[in-house]
């Protein structure tokens, strides 16, 4: 049960900030593998049936643009941050902040 | 088929309609550069076995397709049972399922109120089949969950069926269609021949007749066996034309499961010819109606069963279907 707790409570924390990474690492664009290893790099894991369909959520949702181009003599789809995403990374990244710093006080 | 495509096509199977061939490309440019990233850092080709180990890490394909459906939703009693990624497709189930019971209870209502007798109670059985519905779909998912979880780390996509289907040609689909409609012909014209089966049963049942329930049953049987044509004759007409079918074969179960169920409830198949009432005959009447309602009624479940789960995968099919598609 507390492994379940666990688990269930460090998924929740992990949904919000995968979100915000993804659209931050976005600023530059990106293929789906690309975008994967360039997050592992710096530290955060994400699972591949996770993140790619997350991509076309995010699309869907206005947060990122895509296109199908060629590089490398194949063709792979980019993805960028849309307007609309980067004005919510700034409103989501001072909240994180904002978040951030209470805890930094409260710990 | 090389591990890689069959993966992806197994993966294609359970996608929303209309997107596969967009999302199993991007899914295979992603699964092909981080192969050759990793042969890039080897130095040599990967073995089958890490190419196996790559497609795990990517998840089941019926996972990575439910992501795709995901809206996030999930069902937690306590805790998680049934996560995001099976949640769209235990929505379908039920949705499908639900949908199919409550047009069954509709005929099966309407058949009833056209015999008479009884009136049927439609609220209390439609919210006991619901209720069982969700219950074992829930079972049955919560079960999935927990197998793709205890699998995650050992199921292997070498064993993945092969999915590519071979069409039959047109030909093939009209004389098969066109053998059915002779089949079901010669039925009806028996069937049509022998309304009254106590005739051909001997001396023995000589102080029987037919009650209103073998007349129920008896119309029920003929109305399906009308409408079971209408899917051969389309084949006939229009043999690459196959959308919808299924509701076709749905409604002519649906006749035979309303009219079975009617006649049940009716209950008297047979009844004493004789006035005055004759002890005996009325005691063999009571023995094969209640031989007719064990009998019939394990026939309507068994058929309501395969009629459901038709249904859901007809609906299935459909759903998964790209808007501009009409074959």
């Amino acid at each position: 049960m507390g492994d379940d707790l666990f688990e269930n409570l460090r998924m929740e924390l992990r949904r919000g900030s995968v979100i915000v990474a993804v659209l931050a690492q976005l600023r530059t664009e990106h293929y789906g593998y690309a975008l994967r290893k360039a997050l592992e790099d710096h530290g955060l894991a994400v699972d591949e049936d996770t993140l790619y369909p997350l991509l076309r959520r995010l699309e869907t949702q206005g947060l990122l643009v895509s296109e199908w181009r060629e590089e490398d003599r194949r063709r792979k789809r980019f993805y960028r941050i849309s307007r609309n995403g980067q004005a919510l990374l700034d409103r989501l990244l001072a909240e994180w902040r904002d978040i951030n710093a209470a805890l930094k006080r409260i710990l | 088929m090389d591990v890689v495509e069959r993966y992806l096509e197994n993966v294609r199977t359970y996608l929303p309609g209309g997107k596969e061939d967009d999302l199993v490309a991007e899914l295979r440019e992603n699964v092909r550069a981080q192969i050759e990233d990793r042969e890039g850092r080897l130095g040599r080709p990967l073995s089958e076995e890490e190419r196996v180990a790559v497609l795990r890490a990517h998840g089941h394909p019926l996972l990575v397709a439910g992501q795709y459906r995901s809206d996030g939703r999930r069902l937690v009693l306590g805790r998680e049972v049934i996560g995001p990624s099976l949640f769209p497709f235990f929505r379908i189930a039920l949705l499908a399922s639900g949908a199919t019971t409550g047009l069954v209870l509709v005929f099966v209502a309407l058949a009833s109120t056209i015999a008479g007798g009884r009136p049927f109670p439609f609220f209390r059985t439609a919210v006991f089949y619901l209720a069982l519905q969700l219950a074992i779909a829930t079972l049955v998912f919560a079960g999935l969950e927990a197998w793709f979880r205890r699998t995650a780390l050992t199921w292997d996509p070498r064993r993945l069926p092969a999915t590519r289907r071979r069409t039959p040609s047109a030909i093939a689909l009209r004389v098969g269609a066109a053998l059915q409609i002779l089949a079901t012909g010669l039925f009806l014209w028996i069937w049509l021949a022998v309304p009254d089966p106590l005739r051909f049963l001997g001396p023995a049942l000589s102080d029987l007749q037919p009650g209103p329930a073998w007349r129920l049953l008896y119309l029920g049987v003929l109305a399906s066996t009308v409408l079971s044509l209408v899917t051969p004759a389309l084949t006939v007409l229009q043999p690459a034309w196959r959308r919808f079918r299924w509701l076709a074969s749905f409604f002519s179960s649906g006749v035979f499961i309303a009219f079975a169920a009617a006649s049940i409830w009716n209950g008297a198949w047979v009844l004493p010819a004789s006035i005055p009432l004759d002890a005996e005959a009325a005691e063999l009447a009571r023995g094969l109606n209640a031989g007719m309602v064990l009998g019939l009624g394990l026939a309507v479940v068994v058929t309501a069963i395969v009629t459901v789960a038709q249904a859901v995968v007809g609906a299935w099919k459909e759903f998964r279907r790209p808007a501009s598609s009409s074959a």
